[in-house]
């Protein structure tokens, strides 16, 4: 790698906020109407579902992430447990 | 690694004026939003994972109440109970040197239960939730509070939201005589934890979570969620039991390192694909935190209406991949890895595949309520197959594969 290239290269943190504002600027551009939101609103399109399906999630979560090493994406409530 | 008994958490008892304030407040907040009939929501969840041979099964049966009531438009309140019952075979000691394999597991028998409560005021963008768990069982007790905020933009076209947890936990040891990690025992046995028992300590490990996330929609046929998670372990995170063969002396009780810093970002994304009336829901997680633990995670559902209007039918896939911690080796005696140890195998390389179908029935009454007071009922019932491979966590030279199903029944009340 040339010394310039690595002396101008821009830090990842610095890329991600980049595109990220470049993100929420482009959704400044968008709104969808009130009235064009039937199917949004409905239970399969909603992120995490309704209160039904969103104690499923939690349920399953907690089935799966105390078999696994990793975390994160979906809330941060809930007791500690030792889970072993 | 911390050996001495920790402090206790000094417990000051709030002011009575400040209780009084907080009241004052909600009250106000509350009164604000327009009263309406009351709302109440009853959730009952039972599921159940089974995890079989080879190297030790596990079942755990995990049931859950969820109550909740919304006085008015702008206050709701929460209340609920969970438990995890766990019977099965778990490891005591990881014996995998010189490539003698000597796995040693012991019975598990534990009931772990938790009950949680919390509230919720809404203005007209805002939404705020506080909420306090408190879990315990025979070797571990934990109390935790979470907040949440959220607020609407962009005629509610985007959403941007804030959580923060914190647990303060509590984990049942043994009372080491040696102060060198490599000449520590395992705990035996939970039956003494949390008494006056000299023979047991407990160790304090704190939690601090962290999320920010921003929901967008961007036609009506299509959103997307960016969630950015951080959490930070402090404190005693080994197994108590779990002891290790070094090679060297006896086996020594797991040892990790008492600081984790866990970060992950996840991009979701719902279509409704309008031809086959059908919603597409993909997910991709990425993790890493400072045991160089990485992971990805891939998840894809489909969801629609069959039959009638109520029944949903889900299908769904999930792939997970991680890499191992640094301090992981599956042989210490023939590969040590610094001054840690652990026989835990979700440290070590995994990847796992999932999936699994569900059926969801809800029927609304509409305007007139079933007996004057019933407006929903929610039925769901599902399954989950899931298959483990540890390409370094071996048994006498063979990598470990395992399967499991998850299977959940649900049923919610509206009234």
């Amino acid at each position: 790698m040339s010394r310039r290239s690595t002396k101008h290269a821009p830090s990842m943190a610095l890329r991600v906020g980049v595109l990220l504002a470049l993100l929420v600027g482009a959704a400044g551009c968008v709104t969808v109407k009130p009235q064009q939101r039937g199917v949004l609103s409905d239970p399969i399109m909603r992120f995490g579902g309704n209160g039904h399906d969103a104690v499923e999630q939690a349920h399953f979560r907690h089935a799966i992430d105390n078999r696994e090493g990793s975390f994160g994406g979906d809330g941060v409530a809930g007791g500690g447990c030792g889970c072993n | 690694m911390q050996l001495i008994r920790p402090r206790s958490i000094t417990r000051r008892a709030p002011s009575r004026s400040a209780f009084v304030a907080l009241a004052a407040g909600l009250t106000v907040f509350a009164a604000e939003g327009s009263p309406r009939g009351e709302v109440v929501s009853f959730d009952s969840r039972y599921t159940l994972y089974r995890e079989g041979t080879p190297y030790g099964n596990m079942l755990v049966h995990n049931p859950s109440v969820l109550l909740g009531a919304k006085p008015t438009e702008s206050f709701g309140l929460h209340a609920g109970w969970q438990a995890d019952v766990v019977s099965g075979a778990s490891v005591k000691i990881r014996n995998e040197t010189r490539g003698v394999d000597a796995v040693t597991t012991a019975s598990v028998k534990d009931f772990r239960q938790v009950a949680s409560g919390g509230f919720s005021l809404e203005r007209k963008y805002v939404t705020f939730e506080a909420g306090y768990a408190y879990g315990w069982e025979h070797d571990y007790k934990s109390h935790s509070v979470d907040f949440s905020a959220k607020t609407e933009l962009l005629q509610r076209s985007m959403e941007l939201s804030i959580a923060y947890a914190r647990n303060w936990d509590s984990v049942c040891d043994r009372v080491q005589s040696d102060i060198d990690p490599t000449r520590r025992r395992g705990l035996e046995k939970s039956t003494a934890c949390f008494t006056a028992d000299p023979t047991v300590t407990t160790r304090p490990l704190v939690l601090d979570a962290f999320q920010a996330g921003w929901t967008q929609l961007w036609s009506p046929l299509f959103a997307t969620q960016l969630i950015y998670s951080r959490q930070v372990l402090n404190g005693f995170q080994s197994n108590p039991y779990r002891e290790v063969n070094l090679g060297v002396s006896s086996p020594a009780q797991e040892y990790v390192p008492e600081v984790r810093d866990r970060q992950a970002v996840a991009l979701k994304a719902n279509l409704y694909l309008r031809p086959i009336k059908t919603a597409l829901r993909v997910g991709v997680r990425a993790y890493r935190d400072t045991w160089d633990i990485r992971s990805f995670t891939g998840e894809v559902e489909l969801e629609r209406y069959v039959l009638v209007d109520a029944l949903r039918l889900r299908l769904r896939g999930r792939y997970y991949t991680q890499g191992s911690a640094t301090f992981y080796s599956d042989d210490y005696y023939l590969v040590p890895r610094g001054k840690y140890f652990t026989g835990d195998r979700e440290l070590s390389t995994m990847r796992s595949w999932m999936a699994g179908a569900r059926f969801a029935f809800g029927p609304s009454a509409g305007q007139q309520r079933w007996g004057g007071l019933l407006s929903k009922v929610e039925l769901s019932l599902g399954g989950d197959y899931v298959s483990y491979d540890y390409s370094d966590f071996t048994i006498a030279g063979t990598p470990l594969h395992k399967t499991a199903i998850i299977v959940s029944f649900g049923a919610s009340l509206l009234f």
